[in-house]
């Protein structure tokens, strides 16, 4: 297979279709459709993090492991990326129990667990946005706020990751003040003036 | 490496160059070994494929396509890890058609070939290239139009 080559051309078949024959774009989408050489990308991958690793205590993975344990780790990731930087406590969260299969993370409200596989999330007088943040993540969705207003609304809340998504979403739409939706890969987020108006 | 095929055909589609897509890929890969990320069984090869889009997202939307035109500017500002590029996923949804989102998911999210795409839509390969063009000028257009 030839190595893609001409990221001048692709752009310009991208930006101007129009100015290519058929055959000319079905071979380009061969070229982008071809299967890449896994194993080689992979020892690639093993060889150039290999050292920086390898001094980690707590992270002797093979590679061709990680897919299927996908490691229950530090949580301050998820934390960082909800936004809780609201949480004065959260400099204090726990990571001392952190192993492959059972974590606990708490902060002055908010308690997250692994048991197993199955994970919990508490939330105590927490806005929607930040709980949505940390839901979606884990069901891997992205949140798209229609309406600002339902943000700010607080819950108290425990979530299983046993739930499907469907659940979670009914479950929240038990509430009032807005409207949990979803699409492809997006939860919406709609003030509840369109419960009842729009769909 | 069950999902690495996928990621790596997402990447090549929005970046068109393979040793940035495997870049991109390893550096996910990376961010999971460093602990950095929480993974539950289960939503892996969501996580997965929607880091990838995203992280290549991001890429069309701060930098010029072209990596040897790329210039150094002193702007430092370092911008956060946010792999869920909510402004793209906003425009997508605000300014394309129901196909075109369609589309967009289905390629750049579940990581389906154009053969794919095209047999479950009925349509050519060729018109599902020209829609995803559309959506990738446009997104280009609205985030990064120095690199048109």
């Amino acid at each position: 297979m030839k190595p893609i080559d001409d990221k001048r051309l692709f752009l310009d078949m991208q930006e101007h279709p129009e100015n290519y024959s058929d055959e000319q774009l079905e071979q380009m989408m061969a070229e982008l459709d071809k299967e890449p050489d896994t194993e080689a990308a992979w020892k690639r991958f093993e060889k150039k993090n290999k050292k920086s690793y390898s001094s980690l205590p707590t992270l002797h993975f093979s590679f061709d492991r990680i897919a299927a344990v996908f490691l229950v780790a530090a949580f301050l990731g998820v934390l960082s990326f909800a936004g809780y930087r609201a949480f004065s406590g959260s400099h204090g969260t726990s990571r001392n129990q952190v192993e492959a299969d059972t974590t606990t993370v708490k902060t002055q409200r908010f308690v997250y667990e692994v048991h197993d596989g199955d994970t919990i999330f508490r939330f105590e007088n927490i806005r929607l946005d930040s709980i949505l943040a940390v839901v979606s993540r884990h069901y891997g969705r992205q949140v798209v706020f229609r309406d600002k207003a339902p943000q700010h609304l607080r819950f108290y809340m425990t979530c299983h990751t046993t739930q499907s998504l469907d659940e979670f979403v009914e479950m929240l739409n038990m509430f009032e003040g807005f409207k949990l939706s979803q699409k492809f890969d997006i939860l919406f987020v709609d003030s509840d003036e369109k419960k009842e108006g729009k769909q | 490496m069950l999902h690495y095929a996928k990621m790596q055909r997402v990447a090549r589609s929005l970046l068109f160059d393979e040793q940035e897509s495997e870049d991109v890929v390893s550096d996910i890969f990376e961010s999971l070994l460093n602990g950095q990320t929480v993974l539950v069984p289960g939503t892996e090869e969501r996580y997965l494929m929607t880091s990838v889009r995203n992280r290549c997202l991001k890429r069309l939307r701060h930098e010029a396509i072209v990596r040897d035109y790329r210039q150094l500017t002193t702007d430092n500002r370092q911008e956060p890890e946010d792999e869920r590029m909510t402004d793209i996923v906003e425009f997508v949804v605000g300014h394309l058609s129901e196909q075109e989102q369609r589309f967009f998911h289905l390629r750049f999210t579940e990581g389906c070939s154009y053969e794919d795409i095209a047999s479950s839509e009925g349509i050519s390969k060729v018109a599902v290239w020209k829609h995803l063009s559309h959506v990738i000028t446009e997104i280009k257009k609205h985030f990064n139009p120095r690199s048109l």
